[in-house]
């Protein structure tokens, strides 16, 4: 499990745009048995591959995110995440 | 006022349209809740059948859709697809409920927690739309939308999904519906197409199909009415006469906002709202990350005073490391400034950092307190700020109960802000969060027009000077009705300025006054604006 905080750029926040292109993302990954997770912390952690749980944490922009990922690649790691915090400043 | 029928709501876009209305039928009422006679088996596939089917059509109306409808489709259907639903849902089916009731309740438990909230509350009604698509394909319930062929059409209804907007043609000129608000989807696919609306008209279902209909977005207003006789669909511009009436000021939350601001004609900024920095984070901003963020703001902000708003968080907006329980009236809770009462540090900090950023920047800041009832707190925020070498300090007015005591500030305050928005909630007690009371929460309401007259009396005459940065600053006809009260700035969100700005150098000081005079007048809200209306010169 390799972990990241982001920070929500978009100006919607966790919302439509972001959520749409992350969930995307998310099963992409799934297909290859790489999980994601996100939340405020780590205690509240939602698949990243549901636009609607993701939706229910009610992240704003401007917050900052905990991205929890499924692998132990670091380099594949730092690739995704630079996607998610794509994802992350979608308006 | 006269013979013809009226109505109200909020108005998207600025532009006016005359059509014929075309009533939709209402949406069909989701059947009653109940238990399966088939078996969990074959009501996980009946579910899974209806929702391939709706997804099928959604992509298909997607694949013909402008790009911002397709968008807001696609977002949809990853809602519609997300696995978390079928999970859900599964529970329920596996308890005996049928297909119907399953994917309601699932749907459900997740539009409750979006519940309640300005921005993600929107998304409730999209959701319940998609759940109400699979159950109408699993009841095999008609569910259709035939406009007409010729035109021109101002389609009426209860409610829009991004389903039904995307399949407007051509024809369609105008749209008003009784429900959705300024950021539902109605609003947003609205404007980016340049269709006039007016949401949240209560009676809207009451205009028979058939009728004529002017609708005029700018005004908030819908009139049932013949083609006026000299009418093109035109654009309300006013052309500048001179300096504006009252100075036109920005709201800012972040760096990027000033960015974004510096790009208007805003001079300088009425309200930086500080709350950001402080949300999502379990220890309180540092004075070093607030200092940096501060003098950020002084450096890119346009030209002009900028305002800084001391935290305005509660229970509303919890910090668990502000030590405030649950509260059962979170807004009228301790939030705002009476969070100094709990924990000195956080307003100390603050304003330290506030100091630092002055010095760094060398471009002074003015600071005011949110929520201030008495003037024993203004006074102690006053002397508090001042000690940190803070020189023009100032407070919100959002409590009936400092809008009585105004006079007592004289020499304590430079300047009072008026929040329209929470003014508006404690005056008429009427919970912002509860869209059942929204209509006594117009800004045009004469209550408050009347209180907002009386702030600007009593306050000049001490010599404190009055601006608003409240959402009823950003209506440019209410804001002239302002400036001709005796605000002295308004400030809004960036894409707000210009508009504004237009207005208010369109008219002269006691053209302003006029206008005002006119509003104070009205009984309802609606008459108010009809009255500023009228008083504006063309």
């Amino acid at each position: 499990m390799i972990t990241k905080t982001l920070t929500v750029t978009a100006k919607v926040g966790l919302h439509a745009r972001p959520v749409a292109l992350l969930s995307k993302l998310a099963t992409e990954l799934g297909g290859e048995g790489i999980s994601v997770k996100i939340g405020r912390n780590a205690d509240q952690l939602v698949a990243a591959n549901s636009s609607l749980r993701m939706l229910t944490l009610k992240i704003t922009s401007g917050e900052q995110v905990l991205v929890e990922l499924g692998t132990e690649d670091a380099e594949r790691a730092e690739g995704i995440f630079a996607q998610v915090a794509e994802a992350l400043a979608a308006d | 006022m006269s013979e013809l029928k009226r109505f109200t709501g909020i108005g998207v876009g600025d532009s006016s349209t005359w059509g014929i209305a075309y009533v939709l039928a209402p949406r069909p009422k989701a059947p009653v809740e109940a238990k399966s006679k088939l078996g969990a088996d074959t009501e996980s596939k009946r579910l899974q059948e209806a929702i391939s089917f709706v997804v099928e059509q959604m992509s298909e109306t997607a694949s013909k859709a402008d790009e911002t409808t397709a968008d807001i489709l696609h977002a949809l259907l990853a809602m519609l697809e997300d696995p978390a639903l079928v999970e859900e849902a599964s529970v329920h089916i596996q308890q005996g409920w049928d297909a119907e009731t399953s994917i309601q309740r699932a749907m459900n438990g997740f539009t409750e927690l979006l519940a309640g909230d300005d921005l993600f509350g929107e998304r409730v009604a999209d959701l319940q739309d998609l759940s109400l698509r699979v159950v109408a394909k699993l009841t095999n319930l008609q569910w259709s939308m035939t406009l007409p062929k010729v035109g021109p059409v101002v389609v009426v209804a209860e409610d829009l999904s991004p389903a039904e907007t995307a399949q407007f043609t051509d024809v369609v000129v105008g749209v008003i519906t009784e429900g959705g608000g300024p950021t539902s989807h109605t609003a947003i696919i609205c404007r980016q197409r340049n269709i006039p609306a007016i949401v949240a008209v209560s009676g809207a279902m009451s205009i028979p199909t058939g009728e004529g209909v002017l609708v005029e977005a700018f005004k908030g207003e819908a009139t049932l009415s013949e083609k006026p006789g000299n009418f093109d669909n035109q654009k309300t511009q006013r052309p500048r006469i001179g300096e504006p009436v009252a100075e036109v000021k920005g709201n800012v939350g972040s760096v990027q906002d000033a960015i974004a601001l510096a790009e208007t004609e805003a001079t300088g900024v009425g309200l930086m709202r500080t709350e950001l920095l402080f949300l999502s984070r379990s220890s309180a901003p540092s004075l070093e990350e607030q200092t940096e963020l501060y003098s950020g703001v002084l450096k890119e902000a346009p030209e002009g005073e900028v305002i800084f708003r001391t935290l305005d968080a509660g229970s509303d907006k919890p910090l668990p490391y502000l030590g405030i329980g649950k509260e059962e009236n979170p807004s009228l809770g301790v939030r705002g400034y009476r969070i100094n009462s709990i924990d000195e540090d956080i307003l100390n900090t603050q304003l330290k950092a506030l100091a630092l950023a002055q010095e760094k920047t060398g471009r002074p800041v003015s600071v005011m307190a949110p929520m201030i009832a008495t003037v024993e707190e203004a006074t102690a925020f006053a002397k508090q700020a001042r000690s940190f070498g803070i020189q023009t300090v100032g407070v919100m007015v959002e409590t009936p109960s400092i809008c009585v005591v105004l006079d007592q500030l004289q020499g304590i305050v430079d300047f009072v802000s008026i929040g329209t928005n929470d003014l508006s909630q404690y005056l008429f007690a009427a919970d912002r969060q509860n869209s059942g009371v929204a209509t006594l929460l117009n800004p045009w309401q004469p209550a408050l027009l009347k209180t907002i007259s009386r702030i600007c009396v009593d306050a000049q005459a001490v010599g404190i000077k009055v601006g608003v940065c409240g959402e009823a600053a950003a209506d440019p006809l209410l804001s002239v009705v302002l400036a001709g009260l005796g605000v002295k700035s308004v400030s809004m969100a960036a894409p707000a300025v210009a508009k504004a700005k237009d207005y208010l150098c369109s008219v002269t000081k006691d053209q302003a006054k006029a206008v005002a005079e006119a509003a104070l007048t009205g009984k309802t809200p609606f008459e108010a604006k009809e009255l500023a209306l009228a008083a504006l010169p063309n």
